[in-house]
């Protein structure tokens, strides 16, 4: 099934509805009631990368990869599984019935009685996260290694398209307000160094975005660790410039810049920081004696970046 | 014979099976080899014949100026897979691919007699669009083109024409309105490199090779027939021609670019220090970025669509990544890259040394990020 681009503006306003005007943990039960089954069914893609670059753009704590990851090892959707990522859970853990460990080894599920949960509060108070412990000696396994791959790829996506969302937003935000502040006598937005600060902003993000794109065109792990790799360095760039160019105001509390610099830390280093990943990859590579084509066949003109 | 029609996985596994079948005639074509561009070419000839020959790189150009249809991108397939296999594409197809699609859009009638013999390695073109005053700034040139009968006569001076030393035509860029008509007084002329009043001196390049040249053009007679495009269209021209520069050519080049990052993981990276694993990750990264990106816009230029300044994009990221790798390829042959006299030494020398000019050619990055900031995401413009 083929969802042309006027659907896609459609489905994307749906779901910023929804990540608006719900609570971060009441997400995926209204999500589930609008059909996001159907969603993912149609085009899975598609689905996890709308909905994490609306969830960045608004600057959500809806725990947008425990949508992502059953999603893309092909499980069925529920409001109630949490996943735990390096003892981590994101967003909204409270509504939890069941927790999905993941394991290089495969998936184990551990009923929520026996999960201690710690909430943190960090760099970015606003993101919901929580420090698992684990209270039995081992969960149900109900997925081998190859889903669990599977599930951390989708995740990934999921955490590299939630950063171009919120990349994509600060760099609007900026635009407007360097376009408007005035110094010298001029817009600060016409001088070439703030320009060009913000041209490397964009050219990351762009290159973030195809690459997402093209790492679900390919399906394998190492395209999904350098797509999130891309868009963790686009996230470190805009928090960088954007601040910059926003001189003393983003640095006031009262402003807010300061959020997106905390939510980009935060998603930069669920399921492996850009430094770790980049580190990651040059070993595969290097492992492998060969730097891959991705996706290996071009396969033409998709049609996938101008629906999304 | 591959069919126009087939998928473009097909094309690759075909000539993945072609080339397995002729590793004998192909490998004289395995590396660049640093020498003079007339040497260079003329040890390439014979490949880009090769390809004509069996039809390869006739694939996606029409019938009509001598290809055998279909999609280019079964070319872009042929050329990925023949860097894949380690040889070198022939570096005289990237000003093709370049040049072609304005001959092929603006006249047709040149690109019936002019493209085949290009794609088949008869004749090389060149550019002759920067002057010594007019380089990022190419609105402000100054070569004039003037009625004289039937066609025109122009006059002036050129710089930075890549291969126009060895080139047998240029696209010529010159003004035919008024000195101060900026970029709407321009038009593109077909000029033949042997006319009359055409002088071409090389440029030693500090790779030690000449790489381009100078041309002085003192009244060059140019026929009517052969302005591409309309008088005073120039500009609309040269920015057609540009968005295949910036993407079609990149594409080309991040084929040649995996190859070079193969090259150094395969060969050199065992002798290499621990922060290897970091360098080649780095490197990567800038290659997938470029790939994933200028493969989208590919499928939108063969698509027919205008790109505009997004395509500023592209080109930004592939003089990120042409740099990137070389100083990678430093960083881990490093000291045998900057001391050694053997023949690898002197290729990566002279890949590095060919990298410091892809941020200042067709567009310093400066002018790139310029555009990117001005018409792709709306700063105001101050000139």
């Amino acid at each position: 099934m083929t969802i042309d681009a006027h659907e896609v503006g459609l489905i994307r306003a749906s779901l910023r509805h929804v990540l608006t005007t719900c609570a971060p943990t009441d997400v995926p039960g209204a999500l589930l009631a609008e059909g996001w089954a159907e969603l993912i069914d149609a085009d899975v893609a598609l689905a996890i990368t709308v909905l994490a670059e609306e969830a960045g753009r608004a600057r959500s704590a809806a725990p947008v990869v425990d949508l992502a990851m059953p999603a893309g090892a092909g499980f069925e959707p529920d409001a109630t599984t949490v996943f735990v990522i390096d003892e981590l859970v994101v967003g909204g853990f409270t509504r939890a019935s069941r927790f999905v460990l993941v394991k290089d080894s495969g998936l184990f599920s551990i009923a929520a009685d026996d999960v201690t949960v710690t909430p943190i509060n960090g760099v970015d108070p606003s993101m919901g996260l929580g420090r698992v412990q684990i209270n039995v000696a081992r969960g149900d396994q109900i997925a081998d290694g190859s889903v669990a791959a599977r599930t951390v790829t989708a995740g990934r996506l999921a955490l590299a398209s939630q950063m171009v969302g919120a990349v994509e937003q600060m760099l609007t935000d900026t635009i407007g307000y360097v376009n408007e502040r005035h110094q010298y006598g001029r817009a600060i937005g016409s001088f070439q160094s703030v320009k060009h600060r913000l041209a490397d902003v964009k050219v990351a993000v762009a290159a973030a975005k195809a690459g997402v794109h093209a790492a679900w065109e390919a399906g394998d792990t190492t395209s999904a660790i350098a797509a999130k790799c891309l868009a963790g360095r686009a996230q470190l760039l805009a928090s960088t410039h954007c601040f910059q160019v926003h001189g003393g105001i983003a640095f006031t509390v009262e402003h807010g810049f300061h959020q997106w610099v905390r939510r980009g830390q935060v998603l930069d280093l669920l399921l492996g920081s850009t430094d770790d990943l980049t580190r990651q990859l040059g070993q595969r590579l290097i492992a492998t004696g060969s730097a891959p084509r991705v996706p290996a066949n071009f396969s033409g003109p998709t049609n996938f970046q101008k629906r999304s | 014979m591959t069919q126009p029609e087939q998928s473009f996985a097909t094309t690759a596994a075909e000539f993945r099976e072609w080339v397995a079948a002729h590793t004998a005639e192909l490998e004289p074509f395995r590396h660049e080899v640093a020498e003079e561009l007339n040497l260079a070419i003329a040890r390439f000839r014979p490949l880009q014949q090769m390809l004509w020959d069996h039809g390869w790189n006739r694939l996606g150009w029409s019938p009509e100026v001598g290809g055998l249809g279909g999609s280019p991108i079964h070319r872009f397939v042929v050329m990925e897979e023949l860097a894949a296999a380690g040889y070198t594409n022939p570096a005289m197809l990237g000003s093709v691919e370049i040049i072609a699609p304005m001959l092929i859009r603006f006249a047709p009638n040149l690109a019936r007699v002019h493209v085949a013999p290009a794609v088949r390695g008869d004749v090389v073109w060149c550019q002759g669009f920067s002057e010594p005053d007019a380089g990022s700034d190419l609105g402000s040139l100054h070569t004039r083109a003037v009625p004289d009968g039937d066609g025109f006569r122009i006059s002036g001076q050129k710089m930075w024409s890549s291969n126009g030393h060895v080139a047998g035509w240029c696209c010529v860029l010159a003004r035919t309105g008024a000195t101060d008509s900026g970029y709407r007084g321009l038009t593109m002329f077909w000029v033949d490199m042997s006319a009359p009043g055409m002088r071409v001196v090389p440029t030693l390049c500090e790779s030690g090779r000449s790489e381009t040249a100078e041309l002085f053009l003192d009244d060059v007679y140019v026929a009517a027939d052969h302005v591409v495009g309309e008088v005073s269209q120039g500009w609309s021209v040269v920015m057609y021609l540009m968005q295949f520069e910036r993407g079609a050519y990149a594409w080309g080049r991040q084929a040649e670019l995996h190859s070079h990052l193969n090259e150094l993981i395969k060969d050199h990276v065992v002798e290499s220090p621990a922060h290897a694993a970091e360098i080649v990750g780095r490197a990567y990264l800038s290659l997938f970025a470029l790939r994933s990106k200028c493969g989208d816009t590919i499928g939108e230029l063969i698509a027919g669509n205008d790109l505009g300044p997004e395509v500023s994009i592209d080109k930004i990221l592939l003089s990120t990544a042409e740099q990137v790798i070389t100083e990678s390829a430093r960083q881990l042959l490093s000291p045998r890259l900057e001391l050694g006299d053997d023949e690898l030494a002197a290729r990566w020398r002279n890949r590095w040394s060919f990298s410091r000019i892809t941020t200042i050619y067709g567009g310093a990055i400066e002018v790139q990020r310029d555009l990117v900031a001005e018409r792709v995401l709306g700063m105001p413009r101050v000139r």
